[in-house]
């Protein structure tokens, strides 16, 4: 069914929600549109909390903070005249409403200690909904006539926008000041969909701010946030402001390590899905090597069995190792051939993949897995995707302050063989659990891929049929720019850095499903198979001989001993490239004003090399929360043509 | 960016295909050939990659749109999608790996199975500079080419030496072929054609470019 339609319309089609899922989408942004500017009447609606994909699990630990700009966003959202009865979509309004108002809150001591983050993180979302529909809407006044004293014209001048950067190039501290004087005309703020989500990143982003604050502001949205940041800003220096906002960064980040920490350690077992809900918002630096291993379902919960484990699955590592490397085992030559390619090709600009030792590993580890898992075998980008693990993996052999430095420094000067055999061996181990959910994307003839493309293209066509319209005008099909993306996890779209934040998300969602089911039943690890470490060891290093190597029969076999569960492995699969799928789309959407006027070869040209090197860790967080907004409101949607 | 590049201000555009074996250059050829430069971290292509420049054969603005494939076998099965309406093509080995020369046949038969029939093509031995580890006598590649009647070319990314030569010499047997067939202008049923102006040129009557189009369609 068509997802746009006109504002009048949709008033029909929410009476149609209860009974046709794919319309949800619909429902729901027309529910935030409308909802977004009304009162809080609905705000305490029973129906908030039982809202599956955005009620209080995620957000349970939501701050006193928040809660205050919640009042405040109450007080302020004086216009009934959109009254909306859908509560719980009223509630995700405010919400977002509450954060976005808040520019504050992103620095609040809050923001890396819950899945309330999310919430932060994902604040652009709704708005970015509300925008677009606003956007294919002819009549978008109707939604925001009550607003045009605070907005003239539709913010489309470029002056606008300069004038947005120039008055709010501080973020304002003091939030609860602006609410006061919300209804205040304020002829500055003339870009009534300001964007609001670009400026809490903006410190950081410029180039991010520069490329999409034209489609921000194209929009016309009530605006609620940088109302008053003309005055308190004045108040104090910049300076002070910096300062400030450091003292509160290095709070909220000390108290995130804390609650790590607290999930971490003196456990018997670890609680995964506390673990997979507050890493979804970002790791911190120290935690990560152990917290991967666990998301991933390589290390067990229960932090008794974890030495021995660890102990066996490294020297299984370097039995295979002795193995594929003894006279036993011929070579098989195209597949080393293509790694030995490609290592030297792994992120160049990266010197920590310039050593000979790092190289090496990499390369046992990619041959490795390439002969043990035949009916994919080595392609072209899993040697991108084992290096996030390598790296990250190394910080732990380093001293704390040095953590940074992980890309400069040579492995072999800060750790011994055995230490760097270890080492290869987590990583294999980890780069086999995540593939394992992506199979189908590096078999024969790619099929995993493919239908991800696919999926992307409907999804887009479904969120953005403006977007979609103009790439089939112009000829451009997703395959065309999409492949890699899918091929690759997004990984050569974006610095090392941003995409070692986006896979503490990944592999927090990667393996949701998997851990809901083992908690529910018995609290023993996952990722344990139900083997003794004697059987185990001779089913995942049944090598395949060169005789097996083509044999899809011998390698299916393989791999199903390779995992531990096959259904669970299932489910995991479709979690990760689904969150994927959405992921993309929001990156493409990030670029939709652009590439609108673009033509075949700009667009082409553009999506080989967006301009996301200065991307910050803010700014994959808030791709994130937009993919996973764009998830809830179509997930039932998608069942129909996922 | 491109010297030459006339934007929609040209008279043909042909779309072209670079492809050959892993690691041969072919990235880097194009890189060269479109942007002048070569990066030597530069990293493997992942599905295509694409690129255009504008330059001038008897007294034409030609456009040449040039798809840059994966190299690796397993990306053959989408690679072959990207044939469809190329008019010409550049099969790469790198002088220096006897492999990337053999796998050339390879290459010529996955050309005539998914491209045109009347697809121009050329044979492109690359890394000339590394003349010390030359593995492919010059002699045998040449003896190759003409039996096939591809043109033959060695390069250098590296040190550009050729490139602009080997591209110039496809685009104008392309050209000099088109100019002999009656040109079927404004066909759009090809990827050429995405962009708005200008005339696309296609060898093939439009049925067979239609048949082409829906059963490669794959997304």
């Amino acid at each position: 069914m068509a997802v746009r339609s006109g504002p009048h319309e949709m008033s029909e089609k929410g009476h149609h929600n209860a009974h046709e899922s794919s319309s949800v989408g619909v429902g729901l942004v027309s529910s935030l549109m409308k909802s977004w500017r009304i009162s809080s009447s609905s705000s305490s609606s029973p129906k908030a909390a039982s809202d599956p994909e955005l009620s209080t699990s995620r957000r349970s630990s939501q701050s006193n903070n928040d809660n205050n700009h919640r009042t405040g966003a109450i007080s302020l959202m004086n216009d009934q005249k959109f009254a909306d009865s859908d509560g719980n979509f009223d509630a995700i309004a405010k919400q977002k409403t509450s954060t976005i108002r808040t520019p504050s809150a992103s620095y609040s001591p809050m923001r890396y200690m819950s899945p309330s983050n999310t919430n932060n993180v994902t604040n652009e979302s709704p708005r970015t909904s509300l925008l677009r529909h606003n956007n294919h809407h002819s009549s978008t006044h109707t939604l925001t006539h009550t607003i045009s004293n605070t907005t003239t014209g539709n913010g489309r001048e470029p002056s606008s926008s300069r004038h947005h950067d120039r008055y709010f190039k501080d973020l304002d501290e003091d939030w609860s000041a602006v609410i006061d004087d919300y209804n205040m005309p304020i002829p500055t703020i003339l870009n009534g969909g300001v964007d609001s989500p670009y400026a809490l990143s903006r410190k950081s982003t410029t180039s991010s701010i520069n490329t999409t604050s034209v489609r921000s502001t194209s929009f016309n949205y009530p605006q609620l946030p940088h109302i008053q940041k003309v005055d308190s800003s004045d108040l104090r220096s910049e300076e002070e402001l910096d300062a400030e906002r450091n003292v509160q960064e290095l709070n909220s980040m000390i108290q995130r390590i804390a609650k790590f920490d607290d999930i971490l350690k003196n456990k018997h077992i670890i609680n995964q899905q506390q673990l997979r809900e507050i890493s979804w918002n970002g790791v911190p630096k120290i935690h990560r090597p152990v917290v991967w291993k666990l998301l991933i379902g390589y290390l067990p919960a229960n932090t008794k069995r974890q030495a021995l484990f660890l102990q066996r699955k490294r020297k299984e590592y370097r039995d295979g190792l002795d193995h594929t490397f003894s006279n036993q085992h011929s070579r098989d030559i195209p597949t080393w051939h293509q790694i030995e390619i490609d290592i030297p090709r792994t992120n160049p600009q990266i010197p920590l993949y310039q050593f000979k030792s790092v190289q090496a590993s990499l390369q046992k580890i990619l041959y490795l897995w390439a002969i043990r898992h035949p009916t994919s075998g080595y392609v072209q980008g899993i040697n991108d995707l084992v290096t996030p693990f390598y790296q990250t993996f190394l910080t732990e052999y380093l001293d704390p302050s040095q953590v940074d430095e992980v890309e400069k420094l040579d492995p072999e000067t800060y750790m011994t063989k055995e230490q760097i055999l270890d080492i290869e061996a987590d990583t294999f181990w980890c780069l086999t659990k995540l593939l394992e959910q992506i199979t189908d994307n590096y078999i024969h003839g790619q099929p995993g891929i493919l239908k991800q493309v696919k999926n992307l293209s409907q999804l887009v066509k479904r969120i953005d049929i403006d977007l979609y319209n103009h790439f089939q005008k112009e000829h451009v099909e997703f395959i065309q720019f999409a492949f890699r993306w899918m091929n690759c996890l997004l990984m050569r779209e974006f610095e090392m850095g941003t995409v070692i934040r986006m896979w503490d998300t990944y592999l927090s969602e990667t393996s949701q499903e998997i851990t809901s089911s083992t908690n529910s039943t018995t609290p023993t690890d996952p990722s344990m198979p139900p083997l003794t470490p004697k059987e185990q060891s001779s089913a995942t290093f049944v090598t395949p001989t060169n005789d097996s190597f083509r044999s899809p029969s011998s390698a299916t076999i393989t791999n199903n001993m390779n995992t531990s569960s096959d259904n669970s492995t299932r489910i995991r699969q479709s979690s990760l490239n689904e969150f994927h799928v959405f992921v993309c789309a929001a990156f493409l959407i990030k670029w939709s004003d652009q590439l609108m006027v673009m033509d075949f070869q700009g667009i082409i040209t553009f999506l080989q090399n967006p301009p996301t090197k200065d991307w910050t860790e803010t700014d994959i967080e808030m791709l994130l929360g937009e993919a996973y907004i764009w998830q809830s409101l179509y997930k039932d949607a998608t069942s129909h043509w996922l | 960016m491109n010297n030459e590049d006339y934007g929609y201000d040209y008279d043909y555009l042909f779309k072209i295909v670079l492809i050959g074996d892993s690691g041969v250059g072919k990235s880097n050829l194009l890189s060269r050939f479109t942007t002048n430069e070569f990066n030597i971290e530069s990293k493997s292509t992942i599905g295509v990659e694409f690129a255009t420049r504008t330059i001038e054969v008897e007294g034409k603005k030609i456009k040449a749109q040039i798809w840059d494939t994966a190299g690796q076998e397993r990306y053959r099965a989408i690679t072959s999608a990207y044939y469809r309406g190329a008019v010409g093509a550049l099969i790469v080995y790198d002088i220096s790996k006897s492999g990337t020369y053999e796998n050339c046949n390879h290459w010529l038969k996955e050309l005539r199975d998914n491209a045109d029939d009347n697809v121009a093509v050329g044979l492109i031995g690359n890394k000339s500079d590394l003349a010390h580890l030359r593995a492919v006598p010059t002699a045998e590649a040449k003896n190759f080419a003409s039996e096939n009647e591809l043109l033959f070319t060695e390069t250098s990314a590296l040190n550009s030496e050729n490139v602009d030569q080997a591209f110039r010499e496809l685009i104008t047997a392309i050209y000099q072929m088109v100019s002999k067939h009656q040109v079927d202008l404004g066909d759009s049923g090809n990827n050429a054609a995405a962009a708005p102006k200008g005339p696309t040129i296609s060898l093939t009557p439009t049925p067979n470019e239609n048949k082409k189009s829906s059963s490669s369609n794959c997304c």
